[in-house]
């Protein structure tokens, strides 16, 4: 079987990630911004007689070290070039593409050109000659919708010829100026031994100042006293005039005034008064959407667990040790079982921020706070990996590639982990559920309070930090389009998955050391166990701020390794501390009863697609689980809004801890955990007594 | 080559590339050319204030600048 190292290339935003899931079947997180992909992603598949290696490098406009992502595919394709290159091309917006694909010409690498969204560019008017196209640069062009099966053996069909047979595309020439400076620096410089790339894309890029060397710069000044004019925009012309050159021979029928839709929408979207408001309306119906809808289904799971399973286990296992059954219900059942209930929720609020983000809006947001964000020191480019942050905390970090200075990153990177990610959502949604009416507004307050104080940290960053100038932001906007339901599925399917992934390993085992702790020293008063003394110590910190049970602040101790267990250990803390008689359990009944509560949590959901807030079954007392009862009793609302609060602003997630301390270092992490802590105690006491003062409940 | 200043809601050929207005930061220009928007292309100034501008290139997709992108180099 031959290997073949294929890497995909293209500007961001064009389909490279939902191409790669097309043909290798894999959920590689796609996304209608630049960022979604910041370091080179890898995948295999093998097809007929050849094993493919794929790369999916960051998505770039030009080969360059502009930003870390970009630099990440420079340097790949500069040192370790792969056998065979693809090039993703929008189709849409060919000739601007093509400046990229000149570069890419340059490398003398085996290369197949995929033009993507071939079917927005046909509705446009946009007719596109494949076959010239390939004429003129020397490779296989192949038109492509990134979701259309049929892709997959026509790529993988070319890039085998291509490999096979060596294709490489076709030298360029550029104006006797580029070429006569090209020529002086191959003459008379020498190429760096350790660089794997030919002698003449390393004098090009030297004249783009992007390698450094003496020996150049001494040509290119000398040149330019000369020419009385700058190379760089010499040789930049010159590549522009190959994309020109290229997109007017093959492009037959050329588009006016395609995006009318688009500048209407963006007249409203994008006001500085209306896009606010549309932005807080919208994020608003998409909360109570995926409340209303998943709500039924999420509090079946729950009874299901605690009114069936619960005494099944004992019914089932009547001689077996107490401990085992314990085991069972109390880390297995109510822990792990207690957070899948919320997958629906979960499931739900993805299927609606990927929707929002395929339909071309989220990546608008930046714009909408531009000028907001400004005052504090980063540009609205900073809101994209910030935004991220709603999907989770540690890839945004790690987004921070996108931008430029150093500066930027540090207020971005401290602003990031106040966003709520789905692990904080899904401890609002419970909290949310048992204690309040409507949790909507609610959550929807927790939601802008993180955003305030992300803010109020970015004001301090920004008077703490040393002024610099950075460079200015220029974002793309892609046009509204209807989302991709495939694509927005995908995005759901891709988090729910590693939600659940989690909740079998990570949120299992954090579980078990709980419950542990619960049975530490065994045939105790639950209160005397180590879980119970922590818990109890841990109130005098808690008390102030409305949390005086000592099983909810037991509950925020392995809440550190992620917040989601927070919901697992309060599972199988209540239910330790909660007696319950299974004497009079008949299988067969409680069966049919929980099929005829599926039809109902069934039909609840369905009738909450009309009607929004037709289904706010979670506070009724009679369909609530024993352990959300207890729950109930150990706070009031004005504690369980206390303790969301608390959870927003700590950051107690280790993954986030260990991504500052590895991009920024261990005091910065330190630092901003302590004052995330300080931070979350301060604000949560302050809106406890208020709330309480204003009698808000 | 000389400026002008583009109005809002009225399509433009730039000659040249398009140009900060406000402040002449090199960083822009190059960013701009490195983004591939291109000289010659024809842009419309949808809306602008005393931060942002939203440009419409026609050969490019919408894009928006923290600057006052709205004056352009003409031969």
């Amino acid at each position: 079987m031959k290997n073949i190292e294929v890497a995909f290339v293209g500007n961001p935003n064009v389909g490279k990630s939902t191409i790669i899931n097309n043909i290798a079947k894999t959920s590689l997180k796609v996304g209608n911004w630049p960022g979604v992909t910041v370091r080179k992603i890898e995948a295999s598949l093998v097809y007929k007689n050849y094993e493919f290696h794929i790369i999916d490098l960051p998505g770039t406009y030009s080969l360059d070290y502009i930003s870390e992502d970009v630099a990440v595919t420079t340097d790949f394709l500069v040192n370790h070039p792969p056998d065979v290159i693809i090039n993703i091309i929008e189709a849409t917006n060919l000739e601007r593409s093509l400046i990229l694909t000149a570069e890419l010409i340059e490398l003398r690498l085996p290369m197949v050109i995929v033009l993507n969204m071939w079917d927005e560019a046909l509705k446009l008017g946009i007719d596109i000659d494949t076959k010239k196209m390939s004429e003129l640069i020397g490779v296989d062009v192949i038109s492509s919708i990134g979701t259309k099966e049929d892709l997959k053996e026509k790529l993988l069909e070319s890039i085998i010829k291509t490999y096979e047979k060596n294709i490489t595309p076709k030298p360029l020439r550029y104006s006797e100026i580029t070429e006569q400076a090209i020529q002086d620096i191959l003459s008379s410089c020498a190429v760096p031994v350790d660089k794997k790339i030919p002698p003449r894309f390393f004098a090009i890029k030297a004249l783009e100042r992007i390698f450094p060397c003496d020996c150049c710069t001494n040509i290119i000044s000398r040149l330019e006293k000369d020419l009385k004019e700058n190379i760089y925009d010499i040789l930049k012309k010159d590549i522009y005039g190959v994309a020109h050159f290229i997109s007017s021979n093959v492009v037959k029928r050329n588009f006016k005034n395609e995006i009318e839709l688009t500048e209407v929408l963006d007249k409203f979207a994008l006001h500085p008064v209306f896009g606010l408001l549309i932005f807080v309306g919208v994020m608003y119906l998409m909360f109570k959407l995926s409340f209303d809808v998943s709500y039924p289904i999420s509090n079946w799971i729950g009874n299901f667990e605690s009114a069936f399973l619960h005494p099944l286990v004992y019914k089932l296992l009547p001689k077996a040790p107490y401990i085992v059954k314990s085991f069972i219900t109390g880390a297995v059942l109510d822990g792990v079982g207690f957070v899948i209930s919320f997958a629906p929720l979960v499931g739900a609020l993805f299927l609606g921020l990927s929707t929002l983000e395929m339909s071309g809006y989220l990546p608008r947001v930046p714009i909408i706070f531009d000028r907001f964000v400004s005052k504090f020191g980063i540009d609205g480019r900073g809101i994209l990996p910030f935004m991220l942050g709603f999907g989770c905390n540690v890839p945004a970090i790690m987004a921070l590639k996108i931008l430029e200075d150093k500066r930027s990153k540090l207020i971005v990177a401290a602003m990031i982990p106040f966003t709520s990610c789905p692990a904080r959502f899904v401890v609002f949604a419970f909290f949310g559920a048992i204690f309040f009416k409507n949790p909507a507004p609610i959550i929807l307050f927790l939601y802008l309070l993180g955003i305030f104080f992300s803010i109020i940290t970015a004001v301090v960053m920004n008077k703490l930090l040393p002024k610099a100038e950075g460079l200015p932001m220029i974002l793309e906007l892609p046009p509204y389009r209807k989302p991709p339901l495939k694509i927005v599925l995908n995005i759901a399917y891709v988090e729910l998955k590693g939600f659940l992934k989690r909740a079998g390993t990570f949120i299992f085992a954090s579980t078990v050391v709980v419950w542990a702790f619960l049975n530490i020293p065994p045939n105790t008063n639950i209160k005397d166990t180590v879980a119970g003394r922590i818990g109890s110590a841990l109130v005098y910190i808690f008390k102030p701020i409305g949390i005086e049970d000592w099983r909810a602040t037991t509950s925020l101790v392995p809440a550190f390794l992620a917040r989601e267990i927070i919901i697992s250990s309060m599972g199988t803390i209540y239910s330790a501390s909660t007696k319950e008689d299974y004497t009079n359990f008949d299988i067969k009944k409680s069966f049919k009863e929980q099929v005829a509560s599926f039809e109902e949590a069934i039909k609840n959901t369905a009738l909450s697609f009309v009607s929004p807030g037709f289904s706010n079954v979670f506070t009724q007392e009679s369909n609530s689980s024993s352990v959300t009862k207890e729950i109930r009793k150990s706070l009031s609302p004005y504690g369980a809004l206390s303790f969301m609060v608390f959870v927003l602003l700590y950051t107690s997630c280790i993954a986030t801890v260990s991504i500052l301390k590895s991009e920024f270092g261990t005091r910065f992490a330190v630092l901003f955990l302590l004052y995330s802590f300080v931070l979350g105690w301060i604000v949560a006491f302050v809106i406890y007594r208020l709330s309480m003062v204003l009698h808000v409940f | 080559m000389k400026l002008i200043e583009v109005p809002v809601d009225k399509e433009v050929n730039i000659k040249g590339y398009i140009i900060n207005g406000r402040n002449e930061n090199p960083g822009w220009k190059r960013k701009l050319i490195s983004m591939g928007i291109i000289p010659g292309a024809s842009v419309k100034v949808l809306r602008k204030d005393d931060r942002n501008t939203l440009l419409k290139i026609y050969n490019s997709r919408i894009s928006i600048c923290n600057c006052l992108a709205d004056k352009v180099e003409v031969e």
